[in-house]
C-alpha cells in the first residue's frame, strides 16, 4: 500500500506513478512491481481514420489518371504532339494538390497547405501563359497572384488564433484583405500599363470594405449587440 | 404486452446524438460490475441473449427516414467483446452489427457501453443489473427475486418500459434555453483514441458526514468541489478577472423521480449550476451555497418540465418537422457545434446509491459508472455508490490532470481517505510519455476560450 507524497491519496497496486501528479511511487520496502491484475487490459481500441483518408486519396488520385490518359492519348492521336492536353494535365495536377494532397497528411497544417496551394496555382498560370504564348504572366498574372497568395497566407496564419473568438474577427480580417487586394490589383494594372501608380477606381471598393471591417470589429466588441443579432438569426 | 413493433421513433433527448455523432466520436457511457471471480464469456453470452430478449427496445438499429432518424428492431445480439484500455472512445455502429450497445468483459468485470440514443444512465443500470443477475443465475443457479431494479428475464417485455416519457409528460409552455457560455477547460489534446480514466474510491460514510455538516446532498458537495477546482484553474490561466467566464457544471437530473413512468429509454434532463468568478473569488462555502440553492431552484419539476417542453415544442415545429433529414441534420450539427456543451465547464453525473438484491451482493464486489468523452468538454466526471464505497470516475481527453488532482487533493484535505486507480498502465505506448514537470508548467497549459 503506497501513498502519493504530494497528493496524499492512496495508490492502487496498479499505479507506478501517481495518476494525479505523476510523482513516481518510491517505497524502499517494496519496490513497485506490475500486479497480476491490472484495472484495464492492454487491448487498445484503435482508430483507423488516417489510413482510410490516405487510402481514399490514393484511389481518387488513380481515378484522376483515367481522364488524364484519355486526353493525352486523344491529343497525341489527333495532333501528333502534346498541345491542348497539357491544360487538362495541369488542371488535374492542381486538383490533386488542392484537394487530395492534404489527405495524405495526418495533421491539418493550414499554413503549409495554403503555401503549397498558392504555388501550384501560380505555376498553373505560368503554364497557361506559356502554352498560349502570352505575355500577361510577368506583368499582371504573377504580381496579382503573389499578392493574393500573401493575403491568403496572412489570413490563414491569423485564423487559428481567432478561431476561439468566433466568426466575426475572421470576417473583419477578410474584408480588410479584400480591400487591400483590390487596391493592389489597381496599382499593378496601372504600373504595368506605364501609368503613374496611384490608386484610382479601387478606392470605391477599398473604402466600403474597410468601413464594413470596422463595423464588424465594433460589433465584435459590443457583446450585447452581437448576442441580439445572434438571437434574431438563431433557428 | 409489447407487440413486436418493427420500428419506433427516437425519444426527444436522443434526437441530437445521431446528428452530433462523428466518425471518431459517439456519445457513450459505460456501467460496469466487478464480480468475485473471472467472467465466463460463454455464460455471459447466454445471459446477454436472455437479457436482450427481456429488453427488446435495446436491440435497435439506427435508420434514416425522410424526415427523422428512427429505430428499427434487430434480431439477435451483438457478440460479447473483450474489454479495452480506452473504453468509450467510439462505437462504429456498422462494426457492431448495427447494435447501439455492447457488453464487454475483462477478468472479473462485466461492462456495458451504451450509445446515448438508446437510454440514459438509469436505464442502462437496470440493463446491467439484470444482465449480472442473469449471469449469476446461469453460473451459480441463484434465485434472484425481481427487485431493486433487477428484472426477471422470464417476464415478457412491457410497452411501458419503451415509452417516450418526454412526449408523455411535456406540457405546453417551454422556457428559453439561452445561457451564457461557460469557462472552457483547455489543455494538450490527446489523440482521438486516447482517453484517461482516473477513479477515486472513497467510503460513503465519512463523505456523508461532511455533506451533513454542510447540509447539502452528495451531488451538490462534489459539484461544489469541482467548481472550486475549475475556478482556481481559470484564475491561473486568465490573470485578468474582468475576462473571467462563469464556471458552470452540468448536472444531469433523472426525471423518473418526478413522474410515474417505468420507461427504460432516455428520461433525464440537466441543470447547469455555477458561479461568476468575475465578481470575485468564491470560497468553498459560498460555492456550496450557490450550488445548493441553484439546484434547489432549477432541479424542480416545473423548471425541468419547461426545459423538456421547450425541446418538444421545437421538435413539433412544423417548419422543422417537414424539413428533410439531411437539412435537419445539418442544422442540428451546427447548433450542436455552436452551443453543444459550451454552456458548462464540465459535467458531473451521479447515479446515486446502487442497491442490488441481497442474493447478489456477495458476488458483486464493485460497480462503476464512466462517462464517455464529450464532444467538446475535455474533463467529465461520473459518480456511483455501491457497497459503502463512492467511485468517482474522471474521463479526460487532455494530457493535464489538474482537475482530478485538485479535486482529490481537496477531498484529502477534508480528512477523507481516497484511493486512486487509473488506466495509465494500460496506455503504455512509446509516444505516450507524460511530463513530470507538468505541475510547474500548468498555468500555461490552460487557456480560456
Ligand atoms: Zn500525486
Amino acid at each position: 500500500m503506497s501513498y502519493c507524497v504530494h497528493c496524499g491519496v492512496e495508490l492502487a497496486a496498479s499505479e507506478k506513478e501517481c495518476p494525479l501528479c505523476q510523482t513516481e511511487v518510491v517505497n524502499p520496502r517494496s519496490p513497485w512491481e506490475k500486479p497480476v491484475r491490472t484495472p484495464y487490459p492492454q487491448r487498445f481500441e484503435a482508430m483507423t481514420a488516417q489510413i482510410d483518408r490516405s487510402f481514399f486519396a490514393t484511389i481518387v488520385g488513380v481515378l484522376l489518371l483515367i481522364p488524364l490518359l484519355i486526353t493525352v492519348f486523344c491529343d497525341l492521336a489527333t495532333g501528333g504532339g502534346l498541345s491542348w492536353s497539357l491544360y487538362v494535365a495541369g488542371g488535374l495536377a492542381l486538383c490533386f494538390v488542392w484537394f487530395l494532397l492534404p489527405l495524405f497528411f495526418k495533421k491539418y497544417r493550414p499554413t503549409a497547405f495554403s503555401l503549397v496551394n498558392c504555388t501550384a496555382a501560380i505555376l498553373y498560370l505560368a503554364l497557361i501563359n506559356h502554352l498560349m504564348g502570352g505575355s500577361w504572366f510577368l506583368p499582371y498574372g504573377l504580381p496579382i497572384s503573389l499578392t493574393a497568395s500573401v493575403l491568403i497566407v496572412v489570413q490563414i496564419v491569423l485564423i487559428p488564433r481567432k478561431k476561439q473568438t468566433g466568426l466575426l474577427p475572421v470576417l473583419a480580417w477578410s474584408l480588410l484583405c479584400i480591400g487591400l487586394f483590390v487596391v493592389a490589383v489597381n496599382l499593378i494594372v496601372e504600373g504595368a500599363a506605364g501609368r503613374p501608380t496611384v490608386p484610382g477606381w479601387s478606392v470605391y471598393a477599398f473604402v466600403p470594405c474597410v468601413l464594413l471591417s470596422i463595423v464588424v470589429s465594433v460589433l465584435e466588441r459590443r457583446k450585447d449587440l452581437k448576442e441580439r443579432i445572434r438571437r434574431r438569426l438563431f433557428f | 404486452m409489447l407487440k413486436n413493433k418493427a420500428w419506433m421513433k427516437l425519444d426527444n433527448a436522443a434526437k441530437i446524438y445521431p446528428a452530433a455523432k462523428r466518425r471518431n466520436w459517439t456519445a457513450l457511457f459505460r456501467l460496469s460490475a466487478e464480480l468475485d471471480e473471472p467472467v465466463d464469456p460463454l455464460i455471459l453470452e447466454q445471459a446477454q441473449r436472455n437479457t436482450v430478449a427481456r429488453f427488446p427496445f435495446y436491440a435497435q438499429r439506427l435508420r434514416r427516414g425522410l424526415f427523422w432518424f428512427y429505430l428499427e428492431q434487430l434480431e439477435g445480439t451483438p457478440p460479447v467483446q473483450k474489454d479495452v484500455a480506452n473504453p468509450c472512445v467510439r462505437m462504429r455502429l456498422k462494426e457492431n452489427g448495427g447494435f447501439m450497445f455492447r457488453v464487454r468483459y475483462y477478468d472479473r468485470r462485466i461492462a456495458v457501453e451504451f450509445f446515448h440514443v438508446l437510454t440514459d444512465g438509469a436505464g442502462g443500470l437496470i440493463f446491467l443489473k439484470t444482465l449480472v443477475a442473469e449471469y449469476l443465475r446461469l453460473k451459480h443457479g441463484l434465485q434472484i427475486p425481481p427487485c431493486e431494479g433487477v428484472a426477471d428475464c422470464a417476464d415478457s417485455p412491457s410497452a411501458e418500459e419503451a415509452e417516450d416519457a418526454y412526449a408523455r409528460f411535456a406540457r405546453r409552455i417551454g422556457a428559453s434555453r439561452k445561457e451564457e457560455p461557460a469557462f472552457f477547460i483547455r489543455g494538450t489534446d490527446e489523440n482521438d483514441e486516447l482517453v484517461h480514466i482516473t477513479t477515486g474510491m472513497l467510503s460513503v460514510e465519512p463523505l456523508k458526514i461532511l455533506c451533513h455538516q454542510k447540509n447539502v446532498s452528495l451531488t451538490e458537495y462534489l459539484t461544489a468541489v469541482l467548481i472550486l477546482v475549475i475556478q482556481s484553474i481559470q484564475a491561473r490561466c486568465i490573470p485578468n478577472q474582468r475576462h473571467h467566464k462563469p464556471v458552470k457544471i452540468c448536472v444531469p437530473v433523472n426525471l423518473r423521480q418526478f413522474y410515474p413512468t417505468r420507461t427504460m429509454r432516455n428520461f433525464a434532463s440537466y441543470v447547469n449550476v455555477g458561479i461568476e468568478p468575475k465578481y470575485g473569488e468564491y470560497d468553498f462555502d459560498e460555492i456550496l451555497t450557490a450550488v445548493h440553492h441553484g439546484m434547489g431552484a432549477e432541479a424542480t419539476e416545473k423548471k425541468l418540465n419547461a426545459k423538456i417542453s421547450a425541446n418538444i415544442n421545437s421538435e413539433r415545429n412544423r417548419l422543422l418537422r417537414f424539413a428533410p433529414l439531411f437539412l435537419k441534420n445539418a442544422a442540428l450539427k451546427l447548433t450542436f457545434h455552436l452551443v453543444g456543451d459550451r454552456l458548462s465547464s464540465s459535467s458531473i453525473s451521479n447515479l446515486g446509491v446502487v442497491r442490488l438484491p441481497e442474493e447478489m451482493t456477495p458476488y458483486v464486489k464493485r460497480m462503476d459508472f464512466v462517462l464517455g468523452p464529450l464532444s467538446k468538454t475535455r474533463v467529465v466526471c461520473a459518480v456511483l455508490s455501491y457497497n459503502g464505497c463512492v467511485n468517482i470516475n474522471f474521463t479526460r481527453k487532455i494530457r493535464e490532470s489538474a482537475v482530478e488532482r485538485e479535486f482529490f487533493r481537496f477531498l484529502v484535505r477534508q480528512g477523507l481517505h481516497v484511493k486512486v486507480e487509473s488506466n495509465r498502465l494500460s496506455l503504455t505506448r512509446p509516444a505516450r510519455s507524460f511530463s513530470v514537470k507538468e505541475e510547474a508548467s500548468c498555468p500555461t497549459a490552460f487557456t480560456a476560450e
